[in-house]
């Protein structure tokens, strides 16, 4: 079978062995949990709780104000120490509450509810406003903004995002194995919401239990449904970045997005695979986005683990479950090694868009900054860049502060995969040098 | 910090690196050149090694002694001096005078890559650049006559070094302890057809042109053992197919359209040397894939315009350096399209 893909990217090592065949298991409770007001793309949430107060777990404590916001719920039932400024992983100050949780959790899902309910648009959309849903696949943008494009946008065709092509996390590949009704009920409900009759699940090639396992249940349960929707798995190619937005439209569909446009352009719609079963159990059960899959590994952790974590936790916490540190980590990583954060306060909560944690020891952590030499010209960015741009130019560009140039280059449409910065042989920082142009371009148009 | 963390370092992504860095790619790039040193070494004897080694050593010495004048870091470690010495020495006639050849490297490493800013920021290809900068200078017969018989060296002994002087007969190719080895130069194939016609040539074998059984530059006869190397770099990802194959293509449409030996051309001087080794060079060739082809194209043209009509037939080296300073702004009109317009 002709796997499908994009032109561009490339094979980074996949290190997923050490967590791939690891059951997602249950993380212990912290003996405190601190929830920002901001973990998603858009107005942080207005904070409806106090000092001293006693929350359960699933009751909403944030609301959102604005329509590209989200809800914020508590993850547990405790009481609260404090609401005030903290960190987060970006070491940007953002208005949490801290909860130190009860001994004795209940569980916040209601299953009375009929999981077959018939459904219209607006009571789906409805319920995962309510729950507070965003991408869990570490943009975090309010999922219920995505799901009401503009009247004039049809959006005909929904992907379900099982690429996970990031090195190291496997949180997805595990949801795609043990959570596979949701996944495919949390699609339908997203076909529905937005009338859209076809639905893909694209994953990539290594991982080929999920596809077996996705594939087997749509036959299991396809056919009640299947003359109004037509839902196939696509099987990908193993590489990176597979699973950007714009590759996986054009790897399923073939259709280009437009640059610097959205996806319902080209009547797509992309959702991550954490996100689809949350939409499930938000719908169906009522239970609101407060806990996620996070995969804990790396060379510099003892025990890698997929560990399913109430949103506040802290990662020492994760990391103390994983039996700590067996190496001195030289970089911990929020999110995939290619395009994740790295962080310095290791105290920060887990929020909704984070897909994992990885450590990395100090031998892989090489200083691009002080070690770079100048550019070879070797065009090796040019060759793996998946949005076609040269990002050596632009580096180039921005390194004389020519920030016009840089943006003529296509700064603008870089979407920091970090392919370049991977196969960079004079290891220059250039996903760093093309955020400083877009940073002195929107100062620009600011003033 | 707990558990023995001291520092966690910061930075925007990707936090992985492929393996690949430059001290890496030039030294699959030595590797690549080892088979050619082996062809060249049988055919024209230890005196090959000899004057690799010279040029080696010179451009070395060269690029600390000038690094330490600038007071700038040393980047020896770049490997980036090795890899011109061994071109500068494979571009070389085989009877080149070992102070002409470390002359020459000096040139390259100081002029065509230091005053430029070093490793990056060269315009010219430095072992290129050497090389025609030395047949430029009023000692240019001492190398003109340094082309010698393939396998000279079965009668005089396989370690014998040469040493090249002026005399009253003009230029005699002499080794270490002055002895004449008289007899044992003369013109390479492309002169050979350049001065004599089509016809002079028909005694040429292919076997010998693909073998490297000619005379010509030390490093350039041998086809076979070209190819071995490119073929290395090519399955590394260091080269692709674009530059060799429009500059080899170009070379054989023009020779046809001339009624000529395509496979004389290919295979005579130093254009697979030049294609594969020289032409490829990242600092000085264009980074587009639409510019790749169109730079090896005019490489083509080029070669094929000074080997009908240049002074000399040798055209590969002047038509690299000719295009070098062309590449930079090739790569502005070829920028690809970006993804979704």
């Amino acid at each position: 079978m002709k796997l499908m893909t994009f032109k561009g990217g490339v094979h980074p090592p996949t290190f997923k062995s050490q967590t791939a065949d690891k059951p997602i298991v249950l993380c212990p409770l912290p003996p405190k949990i601190s929830i920002p007001m901001a973990q998603h793309i858009g107005m942080p949430a207005r904070c409806l709780v106090k000092e001293g107060e006693r929350v359960v777990a699933g009751q909403k404590i944030g609301e959102a104000d604005s329509f590209i916001s989200a809800t914020i719920h508590s993850s547990v039932s405790g009481v609260i120490e404090s609401v005030s400024l903290y960190p987060n992983f970006i070491d940007k100050m953002v208005e949490s509450v801290v909860i130190i949780p009860d001994k004795e959790q209940g569980d916040v899902t209601n299953q009375s509810l009929n999981m077959n309910k018939a459904l219209d648009a607006n009571q789906i959309r409805a319920a995962i406003k309510e729950a507070g849903i965003v991408g869990m696949g570490g943009a975090a943008f309010p999922t219920v903004v995505k799901l009401s494009p503009p009247p004039d946008k049809k959006i005909d065709s929904v992907i379900i995002n099982g690429c996970e092509c990031e090195p190291f996390l496997t949180c997805d590949h595990r949801l795609m194995l043990e959570r596979t009704d949701s996944l495919i009920d949390g699609l339908r409900l997203i076909m529905l919401c937005i009338d859209a009759d076809k639905g893909y699940i694209g994953i990539e090639d290594n991982k080929p239990g999920a596809i077996k396992c996705v594939t087997s249940e749509l036959n299991k349960v396809v056919p009640e449904w299947a003359n109004k929707m037509h839902i196939e798995v696509c099987p990908l190619s193993t590489k990176y970045p597979q699973g950007g937005e714009k590759q996986l439209i054009y790897a399923i569909l073939k259709r280009m997005v437009p640059a610097r446009r959205l996806p319902s352009e080209v009547g797509a719609l992309v959702q991550n695979v954490g996100t689809t079963v949350a939409i499930s159990e938000a719908v169906r059960y009522n239970r609101p986005l407060i806990n996620r899959v996070v995969t804990v590994t790396g060379p510099a952790i003892r025990d890698p683990q997929n560990l399913s974590v109430r949103l506040g936790t802290p990662i020492s916490w994760l990391i103390k479950i994983c039996r700590g540190f067996i190496d001195t980590p030289g970089k911990v990583i929020m999110g995939g090694p290619m395009c994740g954060f790295s962080i310095s306060n290791l105290e920060s909560p887990v929020t909704k868009g984070t897909s994992g944690i990885v450590a990395l020891t100090k031998e892989m952590v090489n200083m691009p900054l002080l070690h770079s030499l100048p550019c070879v010209r070797c065009g090796k960015c040019a060759d793996v860049c998946p949005m076609f741009l040269t990002p050596s130019l632009i580096g180039y560009y921005t390194e004389h502060k020519r920030f016009r140039d840089a943006e003529k280059a296509g700064a603008m449409d870089c979407i920091e995969c970090g392919s370049c910065v991977y196969v960079c042989p004079s290891r220059k920082p250039l996903v760093q040098l093309i955020r400083d142009a877009k940073g002195a371009a929107l100062s620009r148009k600011r003033n | 910090m707990a558990d023995g963390i001291d520092r966690l370092m910061l930075s925007a992504p990707s936090h992985l690196h492929s393996p690949v860095d430059v001290p890496q790619a030039m030294h699959d790039v030595i590797i690549a050149l080892i088979p050619a040193l082996i062809a060249a070494t049988i055919f024209f004897g230890l005196n090959a090694i000899f004057l690799s080694a010279v040029c080696v050593l010179s451009a070395c010495i060269t690029e600390v002694l000038v690094k330490r004048l600038l007071n700038s870091p040393l980047t020896l470690w770049d490997s980036s001096a090795i890899v011109t010495g061994l071109l500068l020495a494979f571009t070389l006639p085989p009877a080149t005078p070992w102070w002409l050849a470390a002359f020459a490297s000096f040139i390259a490493v100081a002029l065509a890559k230091e005053l430029f800013g070093g490793i990056g920021r060269n315009i010219f290809n430095p072992a290129l650049f050497g090389r025609v900068f030395i047949f430029l200078l009023p000692g240019w017969k001492l190398l003109l006559n340094g082309y010698i018989d393939p396998l000279w060296w079965k009668g005089q002994g396989f370690f014998t070094i040469i040493n090249t002087k002026f005399s009253t007969a003009g230029v005699s190719i002499m080794d270490m302890a002055g002895k004449h080895l008289d007899g044992i130069a003369g013109a390479t194939p492309l002169v050979i057809r350049r001065t004599y016609g089509a016809l002079a040539i028909k005694n040429i074998r292919y076997v010998d042109l693909f073998l490297g059984n000619i005379r010509g530059s030390l490093g350039e006869t041998s086809a076979f053992a070209l190819l071995i190397g490119a073929a290395y770099l090519l399955y590394k990802g260091h080269i692709n197919w674009r530059i060799p194959g429009s500059i080899i293509g170009t070379v054989a449409v023009v020779s046809i359209l001339w009624r000529q030996d395509p496979v004389f051309h290919i295979l005579a001087g130093g254009l697979i040397l030049g294609s594969f080794f020289m032409a490829t060079d990242w600092v000085t060739s264009p980074i587009t894939a639409k510019g790749q082809i169109v730079y090896g194209v005019l490489i083509g043209l080029f070669v094929m315009l000074m080997r009908r009509f240049g002074i000399k037939p040798e055209g590969v080296a002047l038509a690299i350096l000719h295009l070098n300073p062309v590449a930079f702004f090739i790569d502005r009109y070829t920028l690809p399209n970006k993804f979704g317009g």
